[in-house]
């Protein structure tokens, strides 16, 4: 019948199979081997390690520190991000468009200046649908150049 | 040889007080370069610490080296030991270290190779007898970490107190306790399943 063992039992078992267990003997050199090894200059870089090594720590240390605050500053943006690729486009885009109604515009403005007249309807050019797409359209006359042109008509040649 | 009977530590420590003192005279001599003093310590403390590395490492063959190593760190570095703590528990952490070191170390596996402890080396007390006992005690030494064989052999073998035990190994004195009431449990269980297996045959 099993019998289950104290806590106890168990214990002093494992102490007592602890102390039981096999223990190499030392050879009878043992003392001398460690003697000799003693008696061997340390290596240069084994003296210097010891003291040196608290502060090439601290120093590992502080150059990770210092990494990685340059990497969060750096990647912080100085100056506000640029226009994209795709803003670039409708920039131009938009400054054609707005060369091509500001045109309109002045165009629109010359010829009710020219109703009065009709040779002022010469005066109105209309942008060359062919190169509407590719080339601003060319800038009107300027508004003074009907007067001086009526001017021009209504004075009499002198020679 | 010098195979001898190895005493718990604690023991003969709290035993005999003048001892203590005879040892700090000793450590004084030795760091000051003193060979007998040396040697002194030496005697004193070899066996214990091949027995310490002997069931860390289970691989006895390595035992004795790491035992000189242990020695030739402690007693280059001596002055750096300042008597805050016991002597025995300074040294078993140089000891501890390397052993973990090695165990650690990729050469390890690839050129160790295994030797149980039972089958290359004769037991120092063979009056006990209790083979099966052993062979249960190397199963669970078998089982654990090597930093909880430590543990368990600066325990039950050394006799170290749990404050000392986690000194030794750098690790919190809570931990200790937990790590050794799992080993104990577990070889309970290897203790019981034995006895019942025995009242089955």
């Amino acid at each position: 019948m099993f019998k289950a063992p104290e806590e106890n039992e168990a214990d002093r078992a494992l102490r007592r199979g602890l102390r039981s267990l096999p223990v190499p003997a030392l050879s009878a050199d043992f003392d001398a081997r460690v003697r000799a090894a003693l008696r061997r200059p340390t290596p240069w870089w084994q003296r210097l390690w010891t003291p040196v090594r608290p502060v090439l720590s601290m120093a590992a240390c502080s150059c990770g520190v210092t990494l990685a605050l340059l990497h969060w500053f750096t990647a912080i943006p100085l100056v506000p991000p640029g226009p994209s690729h795709f803003g670039a486009l409708d920039a131009v885009a938009s400054a054609r468009g707005r060369a091509r109604l500001e045109a309109l515009d002045r165009q629109i403005d010359g010829m009710e200046l020219s109703t009065a007249t009709l040779r002022g309807l010469s005066a109105v050019e209309r942008p060359p649908l062919a190169t509407q797409n590719s080339a601003p359209p060319a800038p009107p006359e300027p508004r003074h150049a009907a007067p001086e042109r009526r001017s021009q008509m209504a004075t009499p040649p002198t020679a | 040889m010098l195979s001898e009977r190895v005493e718990p530590l604690q023991t003969v420590m709290q035993s005999d007080i003048p001892e203590d003192r005879e040892e700090a005279g000793q450590i004084a001599r030795a760091q000051s370069g003193d060979a007998a003093a040396i040697d002194w310590l030496l005697a004193r403390y070899r066996n214990r610490v091949v027995r310490l590395a002997t069931h860390i490492l289970r691989r006895p063959g390595e035992a004795e080296d790491v035992a000189q190593e242990a020695f030739v760190r402690a007693f280059r570095n001596l002055r750096s030991f300042r008597g805050e703590g016991r002597f025995y528990s300074w040294l078993y952490q140089i000891v501890v270290r390397i052993c973990l070191d090695r165990r650690q170390s990729s050469r390890w596996n690839a050129e160790t190779p295994l030797e149980p402890v039972s089958e290359t080396l004769e037991s120092t007390d063979t009056a006990l007898g209790d083979v099966e006992t052993r062979l249960l005690v190397e199963a669970l030494l078998d089982q654990l970490t090597p930093q909880n064989r430590a543990m368990l052999v600066l325990r039950e073998l050394e006799g170290l107190e749990y404050e000392e035990i986690a000194r030794v190994l750098g690790i919190p004195v809570g931990r200790v306790r937990w790590r050794l009431h799992a080993a104990r449990a577990q070889f309970q269980e290897f203790w019981r399943n034995a006895q019942q297996e025995a009242d089955h045959v």
